[in-house]
């Protein structure tokens, strides 16, 4: 992959990989996932698949991902969850938007990190399932059942009656 | 169900259609500009035999960055790293300026790792117990006779854990590598005596700035930063 080619590659496909780290850290950080994504593909061009480059950047852009949380300290779960898969706080929004937001945000922290994931490549990055299937190095069929299975405990997290504490007790 | 999954996309925190322009910005144009300007790694087609009994039936490494200088033309490679089948790495550090893609290239391996130009003797540093990981005594091993290598096995050693590659230096020596294993959380987890004798509060050395780093200076979050030395 000559210099044109791989700007071509970058000015393509720069913001859906933006796009992609910014909707799971935050943006400073996904500027750097970005960049550490296409050195990689600067550096190893026959890694790149010129015809269909996409799902190996997303790959290579989750790898990258995963790296950097792994040096982040460690917190609370739940809150670890939620601004793994979540943005940055809502500032401005009707607040039963807020409200709706929050309770799909916590139902989708109650998933596992791989029904997150095929969620969230799906249904916020709006990938294909076959895209999301290279992506995650699993075959179609395989990702059509991970995905519907998600679907479902995602729907079923969402009408899990919420806890409220009142005066120290569950109900 | 249907339901949960619209509620699902009416929180993705970021549109579509965003950041359209954004690899056309100054920022994302200066990217490019310093990613086209590394130099690509020379790759090579064929394995590399390691020397030993166990290397001839099985511990065939495959060069993953540089090729290792081994005399004849050209001047060697800044690093190099190479994976054994057994998977240890052996890393080969020639030029540390040019080492910051070493950082990249042992991700690749699981190996959180941070270059950095002492500009000191690292004798002279000291690591805080309380920065320093525990490592088993194999996940790192220098290898004998090649003072600018050193032996990673990446399973031994944890994610939570940075490896910082310094160089030491001495008198009359060549440098040598020095890697030492902290906790990435820690905060200015080694420190250097200045030149008065008093501590600095921060490692005293010049990473390695990643040229395509767009967020800061390439500084570490553990307090591997840039600070002035002397």
């Amino acid at each position: 992959m000559d210099v044109e080619a791989f700007e071509a590659l970058y000015h393509t496909h720069y913001a859906a990989l933006l796009r992609y780290g910014a909707r799971r850290i935050d943006h400073d950080a996904a500027l750097d996932v970005v960049a550490e994504t296409f050195l990689i593909a600067w550096r190893r061009p026959d890694a790149v698949p010129v015809d269909n480059p996409l799902p190996w950047l997303y790959a290579t852009a989750r790898r990258v991902l995963a790296n950097h949380r792994r040096g982040q300290a460690r917190r609370d779960q739940l809150d670890e969850r939620i601004g793994a898969t979540g943005p940055p706080p809502v500032t401005a929004d009707h607040a039963d938007g807020v409200a709706a937001r929050t309770d799909v945000l916590r139902a989708l922290a109650a998933l596992s990190p791989g029904d997150q994931e095929v969620l969230l490549l799906t249904e916020w990055d709006g990938l294909s399932a076959q895209v999301a299937a290279e992506v995650l190095g699993c075959s179609l069929s395989a990702f059509k059942v991970r995905l519907h299975r998600a679907r479902q405990r995602l729907a079923a997290s969402m009408t899990t009656p919420r806890m409220h504490i009142v005066k120290g007790q569950t109900t | 169900m249907n339901d949960a999954l619209q509620s699902l996309r009416d929180a993705n925190p970021v549109p579509s259609d965003a950041y359209e322009d954004a690899s056309r910005s100054p920022g994302g144009l200066m990217l490019l500009e310093r990613i086209t300007a590394t130099p690509r790694p020379r790759r090579v087609g064929r394995p590399l035999a390691v020397a030993g009994i166990a290397a001839a039936a099985a511990a065939i490494a495959t060069i993953i960055g540089l090729q290792p200088f081994v005399g004849g033309g050209g001047p060697p490679p800044a690093f190099a790293v190479e994976r054994a089948a057994d998977g240890t790495l052996t890393v080969t550090i020639n030029d540390f300026s040019g080492s910051w893609g070493l950082n990249a290239d042992l991700s690749e391996f699981g190996v959180r790792a941070k270059v950095v130009e002492m500009q000191q003797d690292t004798a002279d540093c000291v690591v805080d117990p309380a920065g320093r990981a525990p490592l088993p005594p194999d996940a790192l091993r220098p290898v004998p006779g090649a003072p600018n290598k050193i032996s990673i096995k990446p399973g031994e050693i944890g994610a939570d854990t940075t490896l910082v590659f310094g160089r030491r230096t001495g008198a009359g020596t060549p440098p040598t590598l020095d890697v030492i294993a902290v906790r990435s959380a820690a905060k200015n987890p080694i420190s250097c005596t200045a030149a008065s004798g008093a501590p600095t509060p921060a490692l005293t050395t010049q990473p390695v700035v990643n040229p395509n780093a767009v967020n800061g200076n390439g500084a570490d979050s553990n307090g591997l930063t840039p600070t002035p030395t002397r």
